[in-house]
């Protein structure tokens, strides 16, 4: 992983670009957050503000 | 921390900031630590925040409940270049409906970071665990506003695990002259 991915244009051979072509409307397996990931992330900042206040007592 | 199981759960970098300086954040990311990929520890260390400060990516922790990151993934817009596309037949380029963009360049995801901190064992978090929950944070977002596939940069060693039945990566680029890590993409 680098960090200049966040800057490069990735070049698209033919070969890849077909590729999504034929299997753009099929379906592909499909990762689901689980319900506790969706709370976590949606009380993250408040529990990291407890985390804090827990730890400067 | 190896050998002992604990709970993870799935924390964004961006909600953290609202509730501490950065300072403090800072130190917290500064205990992520991976020798397999220095890049992967620096830009939690040094870049994660100006990132996410910018809205130019989007970093997810999967930490334990004393805030000890075990692994992290930092997902942002990526840009494909799809002037080979020209060359595509007309019913390819149809399903696609790319050819009409003027510069020939078109947004997808990018998977950017994605890494296991030193301190955890595989069995306490397997890379496959991390990219799965990259994976179905893409999906919610794909639904949300569309978009058709994503990139990943990795090493060598990392391509079979893109590559399997599980994730069905395609390889499209290898390590070059100019490019020091493989490329694939996936569907969403």
């Amino acid at each position: 992983m680098a960090t200049s991915s966040f800057n490069t244009v990735f070049k698209m051979p033919k070969k890849a670009l077909r590729e999504i072509a034929k299997n753009i409307d099929k379906p592909v397996v499909r990762f689901k957050l689980s319900e506790k990931d969706k709370e976590s992330l949606a009380t993250s900042g408040e529990r990291f503000q407890k985390w804090l206040d827990s730890n400067k007592s | 921390m190896v050998g002992q199981q604990q709970e993870l759960s799935l924390e964004q970098l961006g909600s953290w900031l609202g509730y501490a300086d950065d300072s403090i954040i800072e130190q917290v990311l500064a205990r992520f630590l991976c020798s397999r990929n220095k890049e992967v520890e620096e830009f939690l260390h040094s870049s994660a925040i100006a990132f996410e400060k910018s809205s130019s990516a989007r970093t997810y922790l999967l930490a334990t409940e004393n805030k000890d990151i075990a692994g992290y993934f930092t997902l942002s817009i990526g840009f494909a270049d799809i002037s080979k596309s020209v060359d595509l037949s007309e019913e390819d380029k149809q399903k696609l409906k790319m050819s009409k963009c003027p510069d020939h360049r078109i947004p997808c995801f990018l998977i950017g970071q994605l890494g296991r901190n030193d301190s955890f064992s595989h069995d306490e978090l397997p890379g496959s665990q991390i990219l799965e929950t990259a994976l179905a944070v893409l999906v919610q977002v794909k639904d949300q506003i569309g978009g058709k596939f994503v990139i990943v940069e990795c090493e060598n060693h990392l391509v079979s695990m893109y590559q399997s039945e599980q994730f069905g990566f395609h390889l499209f680029n290898t390590p070059s002259k100019k490019r020091t890590y493989n490329q694939l993409f996936r569907l969403l």
